[in-house]
């Protein structure tokens, strides 16, 4: 199990890197797309089968988007800045890589321990059944306990949408003749 | 054996890097969506439990179930990503209609 | 949208919507729930725009029935909560019967779930829309 979660870990990075190295935008909206489905198969390995079928369908849609979004623009990435500036930024990213590794990382508590604070999470494991009727303890945190969350985030979704409809507001030309933009 | 974190933390770089260095409107969407999975997995990670099962529980095992919070908020987390990832790539959209480029030297100039 | 790809998705589209009402009526006992069941519901329409025209999937799906089902999601999921406070409970606190295991005695949270899905399906719906460049008739610029 444990080589198979770094198996898969490497396989997130390497396909990280590729969405940020690609020239060609749809080569890495794709590779952004692997780099989804490899996320969602490692939640899948570390228990957590609901998240596994939304971020495999999430990816699929966002994949999609992107697809849509680039047939309506171009393909062609532009040109990254100079090739100074890029490595001063790179030298930057990588030191507060490093910093966090040896700073941060080992203060915090080992993988696949006990938690940090285990009070709200085991009550809701010992409780969550008989409270909510529930067998699946995340939709019962998701709808029951804590429902005002998922208020606020169906509230996000709506004025997301809403900005959407006030961006695009504008249809270009090809698009208002009824041709299809695909 | 902490690797999951030095993983997730490794992804966030490579989404920071790929914002501060790519100027392409598109590059830095995907740099953002990076560093949202680079969250997702150290909330996941932080959650689980060696020989926990999913948190599903049926009749009366007596098997450790691994964090649902975590989960719950992480759920979350993915669906809003993906709306605003949609707004952005409509904005991204706009831009190119109005400027015919999606390089953000180029669409510094203020148009009407 | 040659022939195969037509008849194809003729076929599997009353599966993939089978699968989405499963995915949000049973998120209480099994996997799944209502985010990802709405989605699901949503990729119907990428599904129909890739094998038939978009002309098609706005006949099944108007963008009029998207609007309305979206605010009909979010006010449903208020109406739930205000119900319960007028009962006298705290507001989105769950008021009915429940069984712990039983398919539809979890309370409230099968109605919340369905509200959910609906807004859900409806905004990845209208997402799509307006990336094909497509606005709710009666809606001027």
């Amino acid at each position: 199990m444990e080589i198979l979660m770094g198996f898969f870990f490497i396989l997130v990075i390497v396909s990280a890197v590729a969405v940020a190295e690609l020239r060609d935008l749809l080569a890495a909206a794709l590779a952004l797309g692997a780099c989804g489905f490899f996320v969602g198969i490692l939640f899948f390995l570390m228990m957590a089968p609901d998240l596994a079928i939304v971020q495999l369908i999430v990816e699929i849609m966002m994949v999609v988007v992107l697809v849509i979004a680039l047939a309506r623009t171009h393909r062609k990435s532009s040109e990254p800045e100079s090739a100074k500036t890029t490595l001063a930024l790179g030298v930057i990213v990588a030191c507060v890589f490093i910093l966090f590794s040896v700073a941060v990382v080992p203060l915090m508590t080992e993988f696949g321990s006990p938690q940090y604070n285990p009070e709200v999470s085991q009550r809701y494991i010992d409780e969550g059944v008989e409270n909510t009727g529930s067998q699946n303890l995340v939709t019962a945190v998701l709808l029951d306990y804590r429902a005002y969350d998922t208020l606020g985030e169906i509230v996000v979704l709506f004025a997301s949408v809403l900005g959407m409809s006030l961006v695009l507001r504008k249809v270009s030309k090809r698009m208002a003749e009824g041709k299809e933009c695909l | 054996m902490n690797f999951p974190y030095l993983a997730a933390l490794a992804l966030f770089s490579v989404g920071l890097y790929c914002i501060l260095v790519k100027r392409d409107l598109f590059k830095i969407i995907y740099g953002i969506c990076l560093m949202g999975y680079s969250i997702n997995l150290l909330l996941i990670s932080l959650g689980y439990v060696w020989g926990g099962t999913v948190p599903i529980i049926s009749g009366s095992s007596t098997a450790v179930p691994v964090d649902p919070l975590l989960q719950a908020m992480v759920i979350t987390a993915i669906v809003i990503e993906f709306a605003a990832v949609a707004l952005m790539v409509s904005v991204a959209i706009r831009l190119f209609e109005q400027y015919r480029s999606t390089d953000v030297k180029k669409i510094r100039r203020l148009r009407g | 949208m040659s022939l195969i790809i037509q008849t194809v998705s003729r076929g599997i589209t009353p599966f993939i919507f089978v699968y989405a009402i499963y995915l949000i009526l049973t998120g209480h006992t099994s996997p799944g729930g209502a985010f990802a069941g709405g989605v699901a519901i949503g990729l119907l329409i990428v599904l129909w725009y890739a094998a038939f025209k978009l002309s098609t999937a706005e006949r099944r799906v108007s963008c009029f029935t998207a609007h309305a089902g979206r605010i009909l999601g979010l006010l449903g999921f208020l109406t739930m909560g205000t119900i319960a406070l007028l009962l006298g409970k705290g507001f989105l606190e769950n008021f009915l019967p429940k069984v712990a295991g039983h398919l539809t005695m979890s309370g409230v949270i099968i109605l919340l779930a369905l509200g959910v899905g609906i807004l859900v399906g409806c905004e990845t719906v209208l997402i799509f829309y307006y990336l094909f460049g497509r606005r709710p008739k009666g809606e001027r610029r």
